[in-house]
């Protein structure tokens, strides 16, 4: 499981420079909710999309950290 | 200036209003952290530096990550207790007796003991942290790059033999540490060393990514194997305060385990961890009766917590006036100081006597807070552990991603941590201790510069180490923990060997 967990997140960093910060983003809640926790449906969905919303809340709208835009978002 | 005068001077500064705020928020996240297993303080410290930076102001932000560290140590013992899983490295040995009382219906006793030992101790930690750290900073004003060197030794041998259970893992954690930090541009030369031609390595790793990675990332890695299948004894705590007879049976080894949690702290090297771990022996030892340990005995939580609060505190000594961080977490405060531009050592006392005395006013604050947090306020931790693990592991990832990135603005450092954090999670599981790794990769940078500086005092001559008499004794110390080690090494060797073929025979 930590395997699968590092390869992800490796994936994960080297996605975050060409796809955005944000999309990459869902991605990895999406894949780790479903790949590696092996959550519900409802959970996978719901988490995914409030996690992904808070975040860019939090660190975009209210912070302003920079994070890395890439081809889409 | 005296200790009283810049203590007032101190407390004028901390109760601005801002600076009240944070330290509030440095206790509230620290209990938080604390609270959940699988998140660390020095892991929580290294994600908040970045916006400390943000913050701009030294003092606060210092204030803040203290804050985290000795908020930590309170709440790790209310998981030990209600859950059975320490909250917290420190809290390890909270879990045997704790989890044992709130079986049997005591909770809130263990809970309350363990605030208001942790409360006792926090405070005297810090009220000795007040005058030892003055006369011990105007003494280390002495100390050359030749002192320097030798005393960062004797930390490094002591955080390694005061580590873990094998003393050969640790000293290959901190040489690894210090094989790290010799990556980047020579600091006299200017030459590149182990660059392999690569851009992203001629500033050396940074501090914040091998930290993130391994005590971070690395951690998540590893807790994805033991999932945390634990039940909440009970969710309604009632009787926080202890009876006269709980007093009557834990006020000593309160007092026991904030001496020996002191002591350690102040080693350079030690820590909450080991001073947890060394006062539940000592408490054990003492007592009338042993056997009631382990089917919860309250000495068994009052001590243990005691210790590692005052260790928490005391741990600040050696990092504000010798410049020399004794565990992770205090290493992360240590870097914290140095984005600042602020150097911990001996001058910092003289330098900044402001930041100096508003952190340490900050932590007596710090305290009351966290006791009223950990106390009344102990509901609304329980509540906090029942948001399940697989929706908080992948927030830290984020969070640690989005922390290493802000540094420089460049995803590299986050491919970079990931690595860490898989070698973090590669070693954990070979039951390699980190804590020598991270320390050594930070001292690696002090040890440099003095030796490099002191043999250009000496010209290249390696006498200068014990010809002058500080430097002498430092590595006497060394030389003879070494010795004695060795002798002891050889000394099990020949008393188990007959022992065992006895027992074959």
């Amino acid at each position: 499981m930590g395997s699968t967990g590092a390869g992800v997140m490796f994936l994960y960093s080297l996605a975050m420079g060409w796809m955005g910060f944000f999309s990459a983003t869902f991605l990895l809640f999406l894949v780790w909710l479903i790949l590696i926790e092996r959550e519900k449906w409802l959970t996978v969905g719901l988490v995914s999309v409030l996690g992904t919303l808070s975040l860019f809340l939090i660190f975009t709208v209210f912070l302003k950290v920079p994070l890395p835009k890439g081809a889409f978002f | 200036m005296d200790a009283f005068s810049g203590l007032w001077s101190g407390f004028a500064l901390a109760v601005t209003p801002v600076n009240l705020l944070f330290a509030l928020i440095g206790a509230t996240l620290g209990t938080a952290v604390g609270v959940l297993p699988g998140l660390g303080p020095a892991a929580t410290i290294s994600l908040l530096l970045p916006l400390s930076y943000a913050l701009g102001n030294a003092v606060t932000s210092i204030i803040m990550l203290a804050g985290i560290y000795y908020g930590a140590m309170y709440g790790g013992s209310t998981t030990s207790i209600l859950l059975n899983i320490p909250g917290e490295a420190a809290s390890v040995v909270t879990c045997i007796d704790g989890y044992q009382m709130a079986k049997k219906g005591r909770a809130g006793a263990a809970l309350g003991m363990a605030a208001i030992g942790s409360f006792i101790a926090g405070t005297g930690g810090v009220v000795g942290l007040t005058f030892v750290a003055p006369p011990l900073s105007a003494f280390a004003l002495k100390f050359g790059p030749a002192e320097y060197f030798s005393l960062t030794i004797l930390g490094l041998m002591l955080a390694t033999y005061l580590s873990g259970k094998s003393v050969i893992k640790g000293l290959i954690m901190a040489i690894l540490g210090l094989l790290l930090a010799t990556v980047g541009m020579d600091p006299v030369t200017g030459n590149m060393r182990y660059t392999f031609g690569l851009l992203i390595l001629e500033d050396g790793f940074d501090f914040l990514t091998l930290g993130m990675g391994l005590f971070g990332i690395g951690e998540i890695f590893t807790s994805l194997e033991e999932k945390m299948k634990a039940e909440l004894v009970t969710t309604r705590i009632t009787n926080l305060w202890p009876t006269l007879r709980d007093w009557a049976i834990s006020k000593w080894s309160v007092v026991r385990g904030s001496l020996i949690g002191f002591f350690v702290g102040l080693l350079p090297g030690g820590g909450a961890v080991i001073a947890s771990l060394l006062a539940y022996a000592v408490e054990k030892r003492v007592s009338k009766e042993p056997e009631k340990f382990g089917s919860g005995a309250l000495e068994g939580v009052a001590s243990p917590e005691s210790a590692n609060n005052s260790a928490a505190s005391a741990s600040f000594i050696p990092m504000l006036t010798l410049g020399i961080p004794g565990n992770p977490a205090i290493a992360m405060i240590f870097a914290a100081l140095l984005i600042q531009g602020v150097t911990p050592g001996p001058l910092l006392i003289k330098d900044h006597p402001h930041l100096f005395w508003a952190v340490i006013a900050s932590m007596y604050i710090g305290n009351v807070m966290l006791l009223i947090l950990n106390l009344p306020l102990v509901g609304l931790w329980v509540q906090m552990l029942k948001v399940p693990y697989s929706i908080l592991a992948p927030v830290i990832l984020l969070i640690c991603s989005i922390g290493v990135y802000s540094m420089k603005n460049d995803v590299t450092d986050v491919s970079l941590m990931v690595i860490f954090g898989v070698l973090g999670y590669v070693l954990r599981k070979l039951q390699f201790e980190l804590g020598p790794l991270l320390l050594a990769f930070v001292l690696g940078r002090i040890l440099e510069r003095s030796l490099r500086q002191a043999l250009l005092i000496s010209r290249g001559d390696i006498s200068i180490f014990i010809t002058k008499p500080i430097s002498a004794f430092l590595l006497g110390i060394v030389g003879l923990m070494i010795l004695t080690s060795v002798i002891w090494a050889i000394y099990n060797r020949f008393r188990i060997k007959p022992a065992a073929s006895a027992k074959t025979a």
